[in-house]
C-alpha cells in the first residue's frame, strides 16, 4: 500500500512554499509526482468467483422488499460454490434511493454471520449516486450517503464500495445532468465529491471503487484520468466489462485492469442487448485479468433486458455464466 | 440463524413456571451445530503463529525476523486464500494496535487477494482469581473490536490454563471441574455478547488441558449457549486415544480450525493423516477456511517456510483427492 503522503497532501504543503507560486498553477510538476499508481500486485494472479446481487435485482427488490432475501441469495451462491457475494446496497432493508438510510446493525451482522457460515466472503457492496448533477446540494446528499454506507461496508467486512461517476438518471447523460457544464468542470466536481468519500473510507480501511458506466466514463483513459484527479490511495477502479464504449473494448479493459480493486463481469462487453450477438470472450478477458496480476474476486453480474426482462431467470443464467467463467479461469491458468 | 429465545433464557423463564421439568428442556435443544448448507466448501489459510519465533524476533528488533506484512506476502506467494493473524504479534499487544496500523494491514491483505480468516488472543478463564478472568474478558472484547476493523470474522479464545499456570487444576486452586466450567462459560458468554455487537464470532479453541476431548469441548459450548460463540477445532490438541473421533464430534460446531502437523502437537505423536482429516471436515459440511499452523516442537532447524509449504501441499492433495 502507498503509505507515502499523497500528491494532494504534497501540493497542499508545497503551496505554502515560495517556489510554488509560478502562475498559481502546479500542473507542470504533476508528472513527477504521479500519485495514483496501479495497485501493487504480488505473486501473480489469484482469482476467486463472486456473484453480484444485482443479478437478482427484481427478485430482491429495492429496500429488500422483493420475494428473495439477501440471505436466500447468499444460500443460492453457496449452493453454486461461489467464493464470495457482492450484496448491492439497494437490497438491504433501510436503503433509500435518494436518502441517507442504512440498515440496522442487527441486519448487517445477521447477513455477515450467515455469509460466513456459508463460507462466502463479501467481495464488495455498492450504492447509487449522481455526481454529474449541477446541483451542489444534491451531490452533497450523495456524498453523505456514501459515507454512511462506507461504515456499513466496514461492519459487513466488505473491502470495497462501488460508486458511480456517470449520471444514473435514465434518459439523461452527464451533459444534460450537468446542464451543459464543461467536461473538465464536471470531472472536477466528481473528483472532489469522490475524494471526500475516499477520505472517509480510508479511516475505515474501505476502498471506494469507481465503476465505468458508459456515460461520463466511456474509456479507460476517462476512468484513469478521474482516478488521478481524485488522487486518493483509498480509491480504485471497478472494471465493468460491459460498459466501456470504445472501438476496442478489450483494450480498454486491459488498460484499466492495473487499477482494478473489484470487477463486474458482464455477459456482453457491449451491453445487455448484445448478449446474443456479442457475448463476452471470457478467455480473452481472463488473459487480460491474469496479465494484470489481479488478486481477488471476480464478481459476475447478469442482467435483465431493458425491454422488460421477459423470460430472464437469474437462477438459470447465473449458474451457466459461472460455469463459463470457471472454464475460462481454468483454461488460462 | 437462531433468533428465538436461547435455551438458557428459556430455562431461566420456564423455571418460574410450574410445568418446567428437566424433560422439557431437551425438546428445546438450544445450542445447535452451525447451520450448514449445500455441502462442504474448503479454502486454505495460514496461521501467522507458524512464524512465531521470527515474528517475536521482529517485535524486539525490526531488523530481524519477519513482520505480519511479510507473513501475508509469504502466504500470497504460496497461493493461500487467507491468513489468520494472531494477536500477539500486533504492535502494542495486548492493547489494541493503533488504527493506522490496522488499516494498513487490512489493505495489505486486500491488495494480496487474501482474506483474514481470524485472529486470537491469550486468556485464562480457568483461573480462580476473578481479576485474571476479567482481564481475559477485557482483552477478548478489545480484540473483537480489532477483528471487526480488520474484517476478521472470528477471534480465538482459549479454554485452558495459561502461564504461569501449567494446568487448570493449578490455575483454579483445585476447584471442581463443574465450577471451573461455569466460570469459563460465564466469561465466554460475556465475550460473545460483545461479539454480537460487532458481528464477530468468539471461537473457543481446545488446547489439551481443560478441554482435552470433543465431549469436554462441546459441554463447555453448550453451557455458554450463545449464537456468537462456537468452536475453533485444533486438530493437534485432543489428547485422547482417537483424536479423529473427537474432531468428528466437534466439526459440526466449528467456525475455524488450526490444522497441526501432528495429532498431539509433539514430534512423538503421529503426523496428521490429511486425507482422513479432510474427509471428516467435509462430512460435517463445514464451509470456510482451514488454516494450517506449524510449530517448532523443539526442532532446532525448524523453518516455517519449508514446513508450511509441506503442509500446504499435503492439504491441497487431500482436498483434491477427497473432492
Amino acid at each position: 500500500m502507498n503509505t507515502q503522503p499523497s500528491r494532494r497532501d504534497f501540493l497542499k504543503s508545497a503551496a505554502v512554499l515560495p517556489l510554488a507560486v509560478a502562475g498559481g498553477s502546479l500542473v507542470g510538476v504533476a508528472p513527477a509526482f504521479a500519485a495514483v499508481e496501479p495497485i501493487k500486485r504480488v505473486g501473480g494472479a489469484q482469482l476467486k468467483v463472486s456473484c453480484n446481487a444485482y443479478s437478482f435485482a427484481k427478485l430482491l427488490g429495492t429496500g429488500g422488499k422483493g420475494t428473495l432475501s439477501l440471505v436466500a441469495f447468499a444460500e443460492f451462491c453457496a449452493k453454486h460454490n461461489f467464493d464470495g457475494i457482492d450484496p448491492t446496497g439497494y437490497y438491504f432493508p433501510g436503503y433509500e434511493k435518494n436518502g441517507l438510510g442504512v440498515p440496522t446493525d442487527k441486519f448487517i451482522f445477521e447477513l455477515k454471520k450467515r455469509a460466513f457460515e456459508l463460507g462466502l466472503g463479501i467481495s464488495g457492496t455498492g450504492i447509487g449516486n449522481n455526481f454529474t448533477l449541477a446541483d451542489r446540494e444534491a451531490r452533497a446528499v450523495d456524498v453523505q450517503r456514501i459515507k454512511n454506507w462506507v461504515e456499513v461496508a466496514a461492519k459487513l467486512g466488505a473491502p470495497v464500495i462501488r460508486v458511480f461517476a456517470d449520471t444514473q438518471l435514465r434518459a439523461q447523460t452527464w451533459e444534460s445532468a450537468s446542464q451543459g457544464a464543461k467536461r473538465d468542470d464536471v470531472e472536477k466536481w466528481i473528483a472532489g465529491d469522490i475524494r471526500a468519500c475516499a477520505d472517509h473510507a480510508g479511516k475505515f480501511g474501505v476502498l471506494i471503487g469507481v465503476q465505468n458506466h458508459g456515460d461520463f466514463i466511456k474509456t479507460a483513459d476517462d476512468l484513469i484520468a478521474l482516478l488521478k484527479r481524485i488522487d486518493s490511495p483509498w480509491c480504485g477502479a471497478i472494471v465493468d466489462t460491459g460498459y466501456f464504449r470504445a472501438d476496442d473494448v478489450y483494450a480498454e479493459m486491459a488498460k484499466a485492469a492495473p487499477y482494478a480493486v473489484n470487477w463486474q463481469i458482464k455477459q456482453s462487453p457491449l451491453g445487455v442487448e448484445k448478449e446474443a450477438e456479442a457475448p463476452t470472450d471470457l478467455k480473452r478477458l481472463l488473459k487480460i485479468v491474469r496479465a494484470s496480476g489481479y488478486r481477488g474476486y471476480l464478481p459476475i453480474e447478469t442482467l435483465s433486458p431493458r425491454s422488460g426482462g421477459g423470460d430472464y431467470d437469474p437462477f438459470k443464467v447465473v449458474p451457466k455464466f459461472l460455469a463459463d467463467l470457471r472454464q475460462a479461469i481454468a483454461e488460462t491458468a | 440463524m437462531n433468533t428465538s429465545l436461547t435455551r438458557r433464557r428459556f430455562i431461566a423463564t420456564s423455571a418460574l413456571l410450574p410445568f418446567a421439568t428437566a424433560g422439557l428442556s431437551s425438546a428445546r435443544a438450544a445450542y445447535q451445530p452451525v447451520p450448514r448448507h449445500s455441502g462442504s466448501h474448503l479454502r486454505t489459510s495460514l496461521n501467522a503463529y507458524s512464524f512465531s519465533d521470527l515474528l517475536a524476533a521482529n517485535a524486539k528488533d525490526p531488523a530481524k525476523g519477519v513482520d505480519l506484512f511479510q507473513v501475508c506476502d509469504f502466504a500470497a506467494k504460496l497461493g493461500f486464500d487467507a491468513v489468520d493473524l494472531t494477536g500477539y504479534f500486533f504492535p502494542g499487544y495486548p492493547a489494541a494496535p493503533d488504527g493506522g496500523y490496522l488499516i494498513r494491514l487490512k489493505r495489505h491483505a486486500f491488495n494480496l487477494g487474501l482474506d483474514i480468516s481470524g485472529t486470537g488472543v491469550r486468556n485464562d478463564f480457568t483461573a480462580a482469581d476473578p481479576a485474571t478472568r476479567a482481564e481475559g474478558v477485557a482483552r477478548l472484547k478489545t480484540w473483537i473490536e480489532v477483528a471487526s476493523r480488520l474484517g476478521a470474522p472470528t477471534v480465538r479464545a482459549f479454554a485452558d490454563a495459561q502461564p504461569p499456570f501449567k494446568t487448570w487444576q493449578q490455575a483454579s486452586g483445585n476447584a471442581p471441574r463443574e465450577k471451573v466450567e461455569a466460570w469459563m462459560a460465564e466469561a465466554c458468554r460475556e465475550c460473545a455478547e460483545h461479539g454480537k455487537k460487532f458481528g464477530v464470532i468468539v471461537a473457543v479453541q481446545n488446547h489439551g488441558d481443560f478441554i482435552a476431548t470433543g465431549a469436554e469441548h462441546l459441554s463447555l459450548l453448550k453451557r455458554v449457549d450463545h449464537e456468537w460463540c462456537a468452536a475453533l477445532v485444533d486438530t493437534g490438541k485432543y489428547l485422547s486415544a482417537d483424536p479423529y473421533a473427537d474432531i468428528a464430534v466437534m466439526a459440526p460446531y466449528a467456525v475455524n480450525w488450526q490444522i497441526k502437523e501432528t495429532m498431539q502437537s509433539t514430534l512423538k505423536s503421529p503426523r496428521v493423516d490429511m486425507k482422513k482429516l479432510v474427509t471428516i471436515v467435509r462430512q460435517s459440511g463445514y464451509r470456510g477456511y482451514v488454516p494450517i499452523e506449524t510449530l517448532s516442537m523443539g526442532r532446532k532447524d525448524y523453518d516455517p517456510r519449508a514446513e508450511v509449504g509441506k503442509m500446504l501441499a499435503e492439504l491441497r492433495a487431500a482436498l483434491a483427492a477427497a473432492e
